[in-house]
Parts: structure tokens; C-alpha cells; sequence
């Protein structure tokens, strides 16, 4: 049935359309669009702030060799102040390796079991508890460092102090597996069951599917899984605090003590004065740590995007 | 080849095979017996258990895991559902295509190559040039060489079209010599020139392998198979020379079927 010409017209010529439906429409429109926005903005302002705080120094005084070349971090020093920030990422570096060496292999065979194996109800039990664990706040995750692991180091590898890169290491690990095991979840549901079929009907075994099939499609996902896990570890501050023992060294075993960038500015913006070298220095360290971790998340994402493409 | 021998033997025989998904049942006391060497194609509207009896052959339903089987299947007379059967050899036996093209995500090369190298032993090591001859007898028997002979190392999901996909999938099985090559509609997905592309190669393989074949497509049972198989509701109705089943069959609902009343 067609409207008559006529009818039609009179359709297109109702006027004025702005009732109260209409403007709650936009109004809604408005709403949601500045709520979608709304992270960009927080993003900007963040950096904008950040930046401002650091630039100074950064243009000014910032000796960038010594920033990242010297160990020597003496900010509050009367006679010669240095802000070289090379021990503390050696050993910001050596807790995240640590980190990943503890939780990759977890969190890819979690993963795994999840995807591969695991069905129904265990399945399901398995993701809440994984998410439990990514709920823990890292002050707690500190708290298990300082009291827990610290004396079972010390007994265990009978070292003077068990608050360094070994106890930190294994404290980041377990606070980014969980959102490791996730994303490589993520990467293996997205391997087609057909390859599994198809392997599985050659006559593979489970774990020639797994290994020959799955794990090589999966690469690029789990490579980005690992990558934000890295992240996390890298950007990580108050767990690390508490567990590495916040000394200046360039760490030389997993028993030494160290302490990372995050820690430092956690542990000295608060006594230092607004504006002073030693504020801003603060904040150079926060722009290099946001450097990183952005371009960490921003491969991982792009890593993500060009399996979405394939 | 004489007709007459290669009928002899029963390269798939299923014994009051019964099967339920859950609670519901696919299956009721089918018993078939598949001749060695020749293709027989099943028949039969969405939802007879075609494709059902087709994956019991090489368990690949099991997959599902909430199936569950009564009776026996046997291939080259040994029970495949005998506690003491090895998986990976039955399929090593049993080639299975798909009715999507479903090559892995790995380079053609390796697609021909993968099930060799899942079946061979441990301590066999082959030289680069024995694989290579390995996977250019393949995809030669499925007139599929000259057209991805310099492309191999590519990816196979890549740039290859439906019927050369499924051509590579056919020639992936062939390396590890099975018996029997089971077919789930293999030519549902392509369009018409490569349906004829693939029967005529499903054609070329007959005698060698025995084929089961399920298809949709009447005209096509009626073209490329020797015997044909009618199921209806989880039963097997008719089970006949091709020949005959199209032209005088024996029964009501075979009758039916194939003139297009239902299906």
C-alpha cells in the first residue's frame, strides 16, 4: 500500500517538528556526546597539566644527558643538585622483566586452560575469580610484600633484605597477570573454531591444535596482552613502593633493592616546594613515564587493529 | 577398474548405530555398509542426520562434547568407538572436508604438509626436497600445482578463491594416504564453475579413496556417485545404485524427495 500523493505531502509540510520528543532527543544527544568526548578532554587536561608543571624545567635546565645517564638522583642537595634518573629506571626495568617472567607463563597458561579447555561452569567460576584478582588494591598488594614476602625471601634465599626486585617483580606479576590472562582470552576466542575443526580432523591432538595452531594465531593478540601487561608493571606505584625497597641502585641481582620512577614521585611530590627544580624534575619523570606508557598502549592497540584487519 | 572387484569390500559398515545430541535423538538403527573405492553420496532434507552419520565416521562430532552413541561404526573392519582406538590414527585414516573451505592460517606449503608431519614418527626426518615432492604430488592430484606452484609460501586464507581453497583442503589430506574421504556438502559454498571444478575432481579421486559423500544438491548425487544413501528423521530410507534410486525408486518418500515435494 502506497500513502496517496496528496497525504504525503501534507507529511512533509507538518511544520514545526520541535515538540518535547524532539528536544529531549537532542538533549540526550547532547548528553551522550559529552560523555563520549569526555576522556579525550581528561586525556588533554592530564598531559596539558603534566607538561606545564615539567616544561620549564625540561626547556630550561634539563641536562638531558645527565637525566638519562647518571645514576645520581640528589635533587635536594645544597652544593651540586643532579637528576639523573638512570637507576631508577634500571631498576624500574629489571622489577618489570622480573614481572613478566612471573606472570606470562601464568597468564598465557590460564588463558589457555580458559579457552581450550575449561567449559561450562569452571569456566565461568574461573573468569570471576581472575577478575577478583584484578580487584585487589595495590596498597594490599603492597601490604603482601612488605609483611609476606619480605620474610620468606629473607628466609627462604637467606639474603639481609627481601624488599627488591625479586619481591617486587613477583608482586607486579601477579597484580598484571589478570589482565594478561584476559586479553590473551580474548586473542584465542577470536581463532575461528574452524581451524580447530579442521586441525582436529587431520588428526591432531589437543595440544598439537593448541600449539601448531591456536598459539600461531593468536601471536599478535598475545603479544599485545603481554605488552599492556608490561605496562601495568611499568606504571605500577604503590605495590612497588612497599616491596623494592626504595634504594638508589642500579640493581645488580634480583636481591638487590631499588626504586622506581613511579615510587619516587609518589614518595617525594608531597614534601617538595611547588616550582621548585626539584617539583619540576618531579615531573619530567612523570612526562617520561607517560611517554612510555603510552607508546606501550598505543603499539599494543595498533598490534590489536592489525589483527582486526588480517 | 571392474566394477565387480572393487564392490567386494565394505569400507564403512555402521551396526545399529544410534546417536542423541543431549536428549534429542539424530540417529535411530542406522546400518549402512559403504563399498570400498566408489563414491556414495547421502541424500536427504535439513536435518536427516547426513551430515550426523557423516561426522560420527571420523568422531569429529565428539567435539561437542554432548553426544552420545549407541551401536558401532566400523572402518576396514575395526570398530572405531573400541576403547583401544587411537584418535589420530582414525583420522589419519579418515580425511574429512568441510563445507566451508577451512584452510588453516599458515602458508599453502605448510597446509599440504601439516597432516604428514602430524603422522609421521618422531624419528623420521624428512629432507626439504622429499616434502616438497610430497606436496607437489598433492596439489598436482587436484590440478591445483600450476596455480599456486609460485606462490606457496604464501598464506593460505589469503589470496586464494573458494574452489582453489577447498581444492587445498582435499590435497591436504592426500599426503597421509586415508582410506576413506568423507565430504560434508564440499561444494555449498562455491559458485557453479567451481562445483564443477570440484566434482570433477572428486570424480578423478574415485577408485583410489573410498568417498562418502552428503550434499544438498540431488543433481549433484545424481553426476558424481556410484550409490546414493536417502535418509529422512534420523532413518535410513533407501540405500541404492545411483542409477536406480533416480529412476525407479523403491520407495514412497525417496519418491517424493527427489521429485522436490519436500526438502
Amino acid at each position: 500500500m502506497s500513502i496517496p500523493l496528496e497525504k504525503a505531502s501534507t507529511l512533509v509540510a507538518a511544520g514545526d517538528v520541535r515538540n518535547r520528543d524532539w528536544y529531549i532527543d537532542k538533549l540526550f544527544h547532547s548528553f551522550m556526546f559529552i560523555c563520549g568526548i569526555s576522556a579525550v578532554i581528561f586525556v588533554l587536561g592530564i598531559f596539558v597539566f603534566v607538561f606545564k608543571e615539567g616544561s620549564g624545567f625540561i626547556i630550561h635546565q634539563l641536562d638531558w644527558a645527565e637525566f638519562f645517564l647518571s645514576p645520581k638522583w640528589r635533587p635536594t642537595s645544597a652544593i651540586q643538585a643532579s637528576y639523573g634518573t638512570l637507576a631508577m629506571v634500571a631498576g624500574t626495568a629489571a622489577v618489570t622483566l622480573i614481572s613478566m617472567a612471573v606472570a606470562l607463563p601464568f597468564s598465557f597458561g590460564a588463558a589457555i586452560f580458559i579457552a581450550e579447555f575449561a567449559r561450562g561452569k569452571t569456566r565461568e567460576w574461573l573468569k570471576v575469580v581472575i577478575e577478583l584478582l584484578a580487584a585487589i588494591p595495590s596498597v594490599v598488594w603492597g601490604f603482601i610484600g612488605l609483611m609476606i614476602m619480605n620474610p620468606l625471601i629473607i628466609d627462604i634465599f637467606d639474603v639481609p633484605i627481601g624488599l627488591n626486585v625479586l619481591n617486587s617483580g613477583i608482586i607486579l606479576g601477579l597484580m598484571a597477570a589478570p589482565i594478561i590472562t584476559s586479553i590473551a582470552e580474548d586473542a584465542f576466542k577470536a581463532v575461528p573454531d574452524t581451524y580447530r575443526e579442521a586441525a582436529e580432523a587431520l588428526g591432531a591432538t589437543k595440544w598439537q591444535v593448541i600449539y601448531k595452531v591456536v598459539l600461531p594465531a593468536a601471536k599478535n593478540g598475545l603479544l599485545s596482552a603481554a605488552l599492556l601487561g608490561v605496562g601495568r608493571a611499568f606504571g605500577e606505584t604503590m605495590a612497588v613502593l612497599m616491596a623494592s625497597g626504595h634504594a638508589l641502585t642500579i640493581p645488580g641481582s634480583v636481591f638487590d633493592s631499588i626504586r622506581a620512577l613511579t615510587a619516587t614521585i609518589a614518595a617525594e611530590l608531597g614534601e617538595t616546594p611547588v616550582g621548585s627544580d626539584h617539583y619540576q624534575a618531579l615531573f619530567a619523570i612523570g612526562i617520561f613515564l607517560f611517554s612510555i606508557t603510552f607508546i606501550i598502549n598505543m603499539t599494543a592497540d595498533l598490534i590489536v587493529r592489525g589483527i582486526k584487519n588480517q | 577398474m571392474n566394477k565387480q572387484e572393487i564392490q567386494q569390500e565394505i569400507a564403512i559398515r555402521t551396526i545399529n548405530l544410534n546417536l542423541w545430541y543431549g536428549h534429542f535423538q539424530a540417529l535411530f538403527d542406522v546400518n549402512l555398509e559403504i563399498k570400498q573405492g566408489i563414491i556414495t553420496a547421502m541424500i536427504g532434507p535439513s536435518g536427516c542426520g547426513k551430515s550426523t552419520v557423516l561426522r560420527s565416521v571420523d568422531r569429529i562430532n565428539e567435539r561437542l562434547g554432548y553426544v552420545r552413541i549407541t551401536g558401532a561404526i566400523k572402518v576396514l573392519d575395526k570398530n572405531i568407538y573400541d576403547p583401544d582406538v587411537n584418535l589420530s590414527q582414525l583420522r589419519k585414516q579418515v580425511g574429512m572436508v568441510f563445507q566451508r573451505p577451512n584452510p588453516l592460517p599458515i602458508s599453502i606449503y605448510d597446509n599440504v604438509i601439516f597432516g604428514h608431519r602430524l603422522h609421521r614418527p618422531p624419528d623420521v626426518k624428512l629432507s626439504s626436497r622429499q616434502e616438497d615432492e610430497i606436496v607437489e604430488a598433492a596439489l598436482q592430484r587436484v590440478l591445483l600445482w600450476d596455480k599456486v606452484k609460485d606462490k606457496l609460501k604464501r598464506k593460505a586464507t589469503i589470496d586464494l578463491s573458494l574452489e582453489e581453497r577447498q581444492k587445498l583442503c582435499i590435497a591436504r589430506l592426500l599426503p597421509v594416504k586415508p582410506a576413506v574421504l568423507l565430504m560434508d556438502e564440499p561444494c555449498s559454498a562455491l559458485d557453479p564453475k567451481g562445483t564443477a571444478a570440484v566434482e570433477e575432481l572428486i570424480w578423478e579421486l574415485r577408485g583410489e579413496y573410498s568417498i562418502l559423500l552428503v550434499t544438498h544438491n540431488m543433481a549433484q548425487a545424481r553426476r558424481t556417485s556410484d550409490e546414493c544413501i536417502f535418509m529422512l528423521m534420523g532413518k535410513v530410507v533407501e540405500h541404492t545404485d545411483t542409477d536406480k534410486m533416480f529412476v525407479t525408486p523403491q520407495y514412497r518418500e525417496t519418491a517424493d524427495y527427489i521429485e522436490g515435494r519436500y526438502g
